[in-house]
Formats: C-alpha cells, structure tokens, sequence
C-alpha cells in the first residue's frame, strides 16, 4: 500500500464533485430560523393579549382563572425556546470526541425536558379540572359536555405528541451512544 | 453583520466542493443529503466568529462539518443501502457482476468510502481531503497513532472494496 495509492485514489474522489450551492443553503436555513423564533414571539404575544382580553372583557372567575393560566403556559413555554435554541448553538468546533459527549448531554437534557413535559401535563389536567368545577359553580352543566370534549382533544393531542418527541429522543440518544462507543474504540488495542 | 456574512459566502463558497463530497459520503438519500448540507451551511455560519486561525480554514470546516454529519447519522440514522454497501465491503471478494455494475470512476470510489465503517471512514475522508495525520487527529480528538491505524485500515478494505487486490 503506497501513498501513490492515496494519491491516485484522492484524484479520483474529487473528480466531476457535483458542487452544492453552500451560500444559498446557509442564507434559507437563517430564514427558518428567523421565521420560527418570529413565529414562537407572535404566537406568545397574540395568546398573551387574548388572556388580557379574556381578564378585562369577561372578568368571570373562570375566564380569569383561565387567563392567569394562559400566561403562565405561554411564559415557560417561550423560556423553553430560548433556552432550546442556546443548547443547540454551542460547540459546534469542538472535536469530534468532545462534540458527541456534548451532543449525549443534550440528548439526556431534552429526554429530561420531555419527561418534565408528562408532570406538565398532569399538572394541567388538575387547573383545567379545577376551572370546570369553577364553571359548574358558576353556570350549571350548560356547557360543561362542551369544554370537557374540547379538553380531552387537546390533552390526548398533547399526550401524543409528547409519547412522539420521547420516542424520537430515546432513538437519538441510543444512535449517539452506539456512535460513541464505536468512535471511540482504541484500534491500537485491537478493539475497532 | 455585512462583512461577516460576506466572509460567510467567501468561506462556503471555497469549501463547497469538500462539503459536499464529506456530506455525500455520510448519506446517501438525496433529499437527506439535502437536509445535511442545509446543517452543515447554517453550523459554519454559527461557528465562523469563533474562528481563531488555530487550524487551517479548510480543517476548522471540515471539523464542523464531521460534527454536524454525526449529529444527522444520530437523528435519522443510517441509509439502509448504506449498512448493505458496509457489508459489501466486510466481504473481502464481492461478486465481480456487482462490482462491474456499479458506476465508475468518482462515484465508484464515493459508493466504496461510504461503506467503510464509521471510525474509518472518518479519517478516510478528512485524509482523501488532504488533511495530515495531525490535523485528522486533532478534527476528531484520537492520537496521531490513532490517525495512522484506522488509515491503514481503511486503505486495505478501500483497496479490497475496489477490486484492486496486490
């Protein structure tokens, strides 16, 4: 085995490369990231002045309740964005061993966020069964078979889309183990 | 902002070639292909400030773009073409039909790196760029030594995937 090998091999590697537009992709994929960052603002200000309409417009218990309750989903859920967005803009230099134990991290921490996402859940299911009585208190079971079907269809949603996301990160963070454990393997030990 | 994103179009525009050729040897579906290099673009713009000379440019790329390659192999997972063309090279003695049928020339040579398993195909693909062993080292964090076994290595089964038996 010769390095005229290589040489030749390295020829032939670079030879007729279809060559992608690079500066073009870079300038689309900011655009998404600037769209969906806009995007998560505008749906957090629009939900946060339609709670402001709720708590002045109707000024019921419920629809206070139910506004305070509003805000307070759409504050954790814009704190999750950004601090989404500082995990994924790190290190993107570091070495490849360095990156993958970094990438293991974060895998572990957005497994963490999605089981924290199930007790959110749950938490949820409480507030909103407490605002039904509160509406049962209030007007009767006039529309209570209402609200209780449009609850149930956005928790089941919800459950879904969570069981989707935990599947999804379990997949990733055995993909990622399997990566480190074949990446860093010694060859000089005879364990490639 | 218009300088730096003026420097960002200079620096994609001279690695191109190399980024799409390390992208292709990492997947082989067109539409995720699309997707890695969409990745790569958007993770050296991210990374460009912090670009301290410390390495060539073209090795500072190249890290970032074997990073981003992991991180797409770890979220989609590989082609599963790509686990036959592994076990195509496993076999020291391919069909020669199979061999005749695949296309020649750069695309042969891209079909037989993409089927070297990961931790040779690794330094097989930074060395086909013309980095050195150390640079190759310090891109994915093993020792030079490291660097040197897993390129004799992937040289034998490159040569072996290739039919160009000694």
């Amino acid at each position: 085995m010769t390095d005229q090998e290589l040489e030749r091999w390295t020829a032939a590697w670079r030879a007729g490369t279809p060559v992608a537009d690079f500066p073009l992709k870079a300038r689309r994929e900011r655009r998404w990231l600037f769209a969906w960052i806009a995007m998560d603002w505008t749906a957090g200000v629009g939900l946060v002045a339609f709670a402001a309409w709720l708590w002045i417009a109707d000024g019921s218990t419920v629809m206070r309740f139910t506004a305070a309750a509003i805000v307070v989903l759409t504050a954790a859920a814009l704190a999750f964005t950004t601090w989404n967005w500082r995990g994924s803009l790190a290190e993107e230099q570091a070495s490849t061993r360095e990156y993958l134990q970094l990438a293991e991290r974060r895998s572990r921490a957005r497994l963490r966020y999605v089981h924290f996402g199930w007790w959110v859940l749950a938490a949820d299911l409480v507030v909103i069964a407490a605002a039904h009585v509160l509406l049962y208190l209030d007007e009767g079971a006039r529309r209570l078979p209402g609200m209780i079907a449009m609850t149930a269809a956005a928790i089941a949603a919800a459950a879904a889309l969570l069981w989707w996301w935990q599947r999804r990160e379990r997949r990733r963070a055995q993909r990622l183990a399997a990566l480190r454990e074949a990446l860093t393997a010694n060859p000089e030990n005879g364990h490639d | 902002m218009r300088e730096q994103n003026r420097e960002l179009e200079r620096v994609l525009t001279t690695h191109a070639a190399a980024l799409s050729r390390l992208a292709a040897s990492y997947e082989s579906r067109p539409a995720l292909r699309e997707e890695l290099m969409q990745e790569i673009a958007f993770a050296v713009w991210r990374a460009l400030p912090s670009f301290r000379h410390e390495s060539s440019e073209k090795t500072f790329v190249l890290r970032i773009a074997t990073n981003r390659a992991l991180s797409h192999l770890a979220a989609r997972g590989p082609a599963p073409q790509d686990l036959d063309a592994a076990a195509e090279i496993a076999d020291p003695m391919p069909r020669p039909d199979e061999l005749a049928a695949r296309r020649q020339g750069a695309e042969r040579i891209r079909h037989a790196v993409r089927g070297l398993p990961l931790t040779l195909r690794q330094v097989m693909v930074l060395a086909l760029e013309g980095l050195d062993h150390g640079e190759i080292a310090r891109a994915l964090g093993i020792s030079e030594g490291n660097v040197a076994v897993r390129l004799h290595r992937g040289k034998a089964l490159l040569k072996s995937a290739l039919g160009e038996h000694a």
